[in-house]
């Protein structure tokens, strides 16, 4: 051949480009299809480092994860507190009880109502004296002050601090209902626990998410210094920072969803651990408690937020150093 | 083709490397820039692919200023020049055949237009049956070819080569110097950074000569 070769500049890149390639989308996904497998390249050559940082983006999502996991399952514990989510009715001292077990069948067929009982004065006072000791001192009152009483269980559906407030104002509009009355600090108990420990998993998973960021962030950093020749050359040649930076973008997702994948088993691990002790602790209160481990979607979440953190922390990281090659 | 009009270049810490140097270099010609080591030939080569920038003046490439030309654009600028450097600057975890495929790759380009392509180039320097060794098994000439055939498969408009023989004997050198000669005959603007006098002495192209930073060769142009 001659050295007409070089001459021969009737195929022009961009000319010749289009007809090879066909379409615009076409390019684009075969040089994301080159980068990815660059990308991985990269990270199997990684080998230990490549793993040990997979394991510690693993254990800095399983916190949060695991974290999610209590969060669900004590909301989960809340429904077997019914006991704390019985409203009391007092009832207008002088109506018949034929009207209140009326009213008592009335108020069971409510929806957010899974039961109600009735309580006629004298059972109240029998119940009363028995239960205390001035009791005798009753028995000299010529009239029996305690009033009919309903008590209403509320259908699990309808827990929670707002639906048992809005529960109880209606029950108190109805006629013949004097007073009513929830005992909330249980539940409220409870949930402030919940939302407490929403809150510690929120600022943990925050805190955590920096963390796996500046973790892919620095391997990404090393791994681009290693490649220091190959990045040189290839912004001599004319590669894009695009070009040069994708492969490593590619790695970090690599890294993230290794990651995820890790804290997935993790977690899985851990309730599966757990699972019998909270069985063991589930029969003494003769509840069919189950723990919850994580979800598909929890699971895929999961995946996906740590691809997410390798992108991002792989991006600042190569840009940064593109940035300070200044080629 | 390249024209220079009063650049300086001073490094950050106060080094002069260039201090006015004005010259033009039509399109298809060849020329050598030459002068003694530290005389400021590599910096200019170097401002021509943007891998430095001047400190003022203006650097003209086809007509158009290359301190304007936006970054994401430099890319498209350097796909027009092959640059050889004195160190060939080969990836020895990679083929010949992968290393002179990286231009084109960077491009977009794939599969067997590559492989058309890089055969074709390294045909031209004479290292078709080694497209499979590893650069590092390679004597300093070989390597220098390959460097050679990486700059120009992806037919640049212009070759920047500084100090192509520098690690040569006088025979190699000669080889590569009848290459570059043959790739300007095809009307590749050519310039070579050399302080090789007695090599390029037979041949029939001007001297741009560097001195002390300084040069100006406005009004001969061929």
């Amino acid at each position: 051949m001659s050295a007409d070769y070089i001459s021969n500049r009737g195929s022009k890149p961009h000319a010749g480009k289009t007809k090879r390639h066909g379409s615009w989308l076409a390019k684009y996904l075969l040089v994301h299809k080159l980068a990815m497998n660059n990308g991985f390249e990269r990270f199997l050559k990684g080998r230990l480092g490549s793993v040990m940082t997979v394991f510690v983006i693993g254990f800095a999502l399983t916190l949060p994860a695991a974290l999610q996991v209590v969060v669900k399952n004590a909301e989960q514990f809340a429904p077997i507190m019914e006991s704390s989510t019985q409203i009391t009715l007092f009832i207008e001292k002088d109506v018949s009880l034929q009207d209140v077990t009326t009213l008592a069948k009335e108020i069971k067929l409510r929806e957010e109502v899974s039961e109600t009982s009735f309580i006629s004065p004298d059972e109240a006072l029998k119940e009363f004296q028995r239960d205390t000791e001035i009791g005798d001192a009753l028995n000299h009152l010529s009239d029996n002050p305690l009033p009919p009483v309903i008590l209403v269980t509320v259908d699990s559906q309808f827990l929670g601090k707002d639906n048992i407030n809005r529960i109880l104002q209606e029950l108190s509009m109805l006629p013949l209902v004097k007073i009513a009355q929830a005992d909330l600090h249980w539940l409220e108990r409870l949930l402030g626990i919940i939302n407490l420990i929403k809150q510690a998993a929120l600022l943990m998973t925050i805190f955590l998410i920096i963390a796996v960021i500046m973790v892919v962030g620095n391997t990404i950093r090393l791994m681009s210094q290693s490649y220091k020749d190959e990045i040189e050359i290839s912004k001599l040649v004319g590669a894009t920072d695009g070009f040069v930076r994708r492969p490593f973008i590619y790695s970090g997702m690599f890294y993230g969803f290794f990651g995820g994948i890790i804290s997935i088993i993790f977690t899985v691990f851990s309730t599966s651990y757990l699972q019998s002790h909270v069985a063991n602790l589930a029969e003494l209160y003769a509840s069919s408690f189950m723990l919850h481990g994580l979800s598909f979607i929890d699971s895929v979440t999961l995946i996906i937020t740590g691809t997410l953190l390798g992108f991002g922390g792989s991006w600042i990281a190569v840009s940064r150093y593109l940035h300070e090659l200044n080629l | 083709m390249i024209q220079f009009d009063h650049v300086r270049k001073k490094y950050p810490g106060g080094h002069e490397a260039l201090k006015d140097v004005s010259f033009y270099l039509s399109k298809g010609e060849m020329a050598f820039l030459t002068g003694h080591s530290g005389a400021g030939k590599t910096t200019l080569l170097k401002l021509i692919a943007l891998i430095e920038t001047a400190s003022s003046g203006h650097v003209l490439f086809e007509q158009q200023n290359v301190l304007h030309i936006p970054l994401r654009k430099v890319p498209l600028l350097r796909r027009k020049i092959g640059v050889i450097f004195q160190n060939p600057m080969l990836l020895g975890d990679r083929s010949v055949f992968q290393n002179v495929a990286l231009p084109l790759l960077v491009s977009g380009y794939s599969g067997p237009e590559i492989s058309r392509r890089v055969r074709a180039s390294l045909d031209q320097v004479g290292l078709l049956s080694r497209e499979k060794a590893n650069p590092v098994t390679l004597s300093g000439g070989e390597q220098q070819r390959v460097s050679i055939a990486r700059a120009i498969v992806s037919k640049p408009k212009v070759i920047l080569a500084d100090e192509p023989t520098g690690n040569l004997d006088p025979h190699l050198s000669r080889e590569i110097m009848d290459l570059f000669v043959r790739f300007n005959s095809v009307g590749v603007t050519t310039l070579i950074a050399t302080h090789d006098l007695e090599l390029i002495k037979p041949l029939p192209f001007r001297h741009l000569e560097l001195n002390a930073g300084c040069m100006n060769e406005t009004q001969t142009t061929s």
